[in-house]
């Protein structure tokens, strides 16, 4: 299957509308009166307190980070439809996620991230999948510890042996993270993916919901 | 705010619509479910498999017997992928290098050469299921390039051309000679009466009565294996393949240029392209092998893509095509189905089973054995494309009323 051009179109759009969010957010901030600044344009250039290696919440608001990641890509079952067994059919592959954060409340930031990943089928044929999401995160830290419990939602792009499909993607997961500098933290990062393919009508079927764990290696930049 | 909330509804709406415009009838996970694991402990895994034939010898012993540099053999009742072992050939024992094995209905042939010195000819043996025999020791030194069988006759194609270096067994300037063996005395291989030709002899077919081969642009039928006063038709684009359907008096062509032709009767000629016309430009998709199956109402051909110009070719997988009567040569009204198609039959109503299995091969040949025993089966041997890793030979079963799907052998 060749999504068409409105599918194409579609991606495009929400690929836009998460930085014009963004971009809204932020501009409304600049819109406040100058000498009314809100707490987050207070906070130090980085987001973290010039010698606050012993504080607890580094996280404070207005904070930002830029996480990248590689990771396995391990197929765990796929369900649904007339699926006759719960086989995934696939062997280990990686993924790579590269996220934006931006900490709206103390300890709890959102943001986005763009992931890509590979699997190899039993048959030797190539699974790729691209999502985007929406994110939202806890952090906390027992300094030089840093935690995070994570949620995303959005949307994926599959291709599979010259087919594409579209979807709606759910993600879960944490990490635990080491803060090296002021600027990076290095750790490991666990996340479920959750992956409905949904077909209707006469072709409901071939419904599948395809269930992987994605566990590797992160880094945050502390901007 | 206002600007969060229409960012938030257009990216909704997005969403929506990209979801709402995708194509519905392919599941990506479903169809990886259904896949066939790459089998690694074939006889056969990741080699090119030339031809495959059965033989039942009078003794009783029934086997398939397949050549990929040497022969091979199974018992036709162990099943795919079961008991294959390489066959000793007389005194000649294993030390043999063979691509070519063709059979009548009493003998099994086989073309030997030297295992070390490819150039040098053993020569052309026979095997009734007891003895090996070396057959015609006056042609044994020919450079014998095929065996084919049409009509229940046994016929060779020899490359007796030059070489450019002068070596004596290099001949790399090519021209073909056909022969057929005359077993009204001795067996003795005799010329036949078509010229030497230098485009290849890809096979000889019969309808039952006549017999058919073809070289170059040029197909030639006559009423006697020595192909005297052969009649001569021109193709589009050279033979590479034929085919036979002797209960209907009727044969198929195969050629370069994606083309399937069919005579009915002895002259009646049409022709189809499965895959679309192909160009006298550049390289093509080669119609490389071509088998006729009599299942469904009025018969369907397979047709198998391999490369023309060997350098160049991406072209892999087959194509089926269902007949349209029995009257005539089928094809006016055919109907063709590429290998994952829903109406194709060979993948047994799953077409995952075609994308994991027999897709990604350059065909060599088919076979087809349609003894009921245990059978009927389709074979179909070839080279898998570089980037997979999968058997050179499979078999299709076929129980009445559908094919079961591909299964390594």
């Amino acid at each position: 299957m060749k999504p068409s051009t409105a599918a194409a179109l579609g991606l495009s759009l929400m690929l836009l509308a998460l930085p014009a969010g963004l971009a809204a957010q932020e501009s409304g901030t600049a819109d406040q009166p100058a000498g009314n600044e809100p707490p987050a344009a207070q906070a130090p250039a980085g987001g973290i307190a010039a010698g606050a290696l012993g504080e607890d919440n580094p996280f404070t608001v207005g904070s930002q980070l830029i996480t990248i990641s590689a990771a396995a890509q391990i197929p765990l079952f796929t369900f649904g439809g007339d699926s006759s067994s719960t086989s995934p059919n696939m062997y280990t592959g990686g993924s790579f996620t590269f996220g934006y954060q931006y900490f709206v409340l103390p300890r709890f930031s959102i943001g986005g991230a763009l992931s890509g990943s590979y699997n190899l089928s039993v048959g030797s044929r190539n699974l790729f999948m691209l999502p985007l999401t929406f994110k939202a995160a806890y952090w906390w830290s027992v300094l030089p510890f840093e935690f995070t419990a994570n949620a995303e939602v959005g949307g994926y792009l599959m291709r599979f042996d010259g087919n594409g499909m579209l979807g709606p993607i759910a993600k879960a997961g944490g990490g635990a993270y080491y803060r090296v500098s002021t600027g990076w933290s290095l750790g490991l990062e666990v996340n479920y993916w959750f992956v409905p393919e949904i077909h209707s009508g006469d072709y409901a079927t071939l419904t599948r919901f395809g269930n992987f764990l994605e566990t590797g290696l992160s880094a945050v930049y502390h901007l | 705010m206002k600007r969060i909330h229409i960012a938030a509804a257009a990216a909704c709406l997005a969403f929506a619509l990209a979801l709402s415009s995708c194509d519905n009838s392919y599941g990506v996970l479903s169809s990886i479910q259904k896949e066939v694991a790459s089998t690694t402990d074939s006889v056969f895994y990741r080699a090119s498999v030339q031809n495959v034939v059965r033989f039942d010898d009078t003794s009783g012993g029934k086997y398939y017997y397949a050549t990929m540099n040497a022969i091979y053999r199974r018992p036709v009742a162990s099943g795919p992928n079961t008991d294959w072992k390489l066959f000793s050939v007389g005194s000649v024992g294993t030390d043999y290098y063979c691509s070519r094995i063709a059979v009548t209905s009493t003998t099994l042939y086989a073309v030997l050469r030297n295992r070390n010195t490819y150039q040098t000819m053993k020569g052309v043996y026979s095997w009734d299921g007891t003895t090996w025999s070396l057959v015609d020791s006056s042609f044994s030194s020919k450079d014998v390039q095929a065996l084919y069988v049409a009509n229940d006759t046994l016929f060779a194609v020899t490359n007796e051309g030059t070489s450019s270096t002068g070596s004596a067994v290099n001949l790399d300037q090519p021209i073909f000679h056909l022969y057929y063996l005359d077993t009204s005395g001795t067996p003795t291989f005799t010329a036949t009466g078509i010229s030497p030709s230098t485009s290849w002899i890809p096979g000889v077919a019969g309808d039952g009565s006549y017999f058919f081969t073809g070289a170059g642009k040029t197909v030639y039928s006559a009423a006697s294996a020595d192909f005297s006063g052969a009649a001569p038709t021109t193709v589009t684009g050279e033979c590479t393949s034929f085919a036979s359907d002797p209960a209907h008096t009727r044969i198929y062509v195969g050629t370069s240029y994606g083309y399937v032709y069919g005579c009915y009767n002895h002259s009646d000629w049409a022709s189809t392209a499965p895959w679309g016309a192909g160009s006298s430009a550049g390289d093509v998709a080669a119609v490389k092998a071509l088998a006729y199956l009599p299942v469904g109402t009025y018969g369907r051909l397979v047709a198998g893509k391999n490369m023309y110009n060997e350098y160049t070719s991406t072209y892999y997988g087959y194509y089926e095509i269902a007949l349209s009567d029995t009257t005539s040569a089928g094809l006016t009204s055919s109907s063709s189905y590429v290998g994952d198609s829903s109406g194709a039959a060979l993948h047994g109503g799953d077409t995952t089973n075609y994308d994991t299995t027999t897709k990604y091969l350059y065909v060599n040949n088919f076979y087809y054995d349609p003894n009921t025993d245990y059978g009927p089966r389709l074979f179909i041997t070839g080279r898998q494309i570089i980037s997979k890793k999968l058997s050179g030979l499979w078999s299709d079963l076929y129980d009445g009323s559908k094919w079961g799907g591909w299964t390594t052998e």
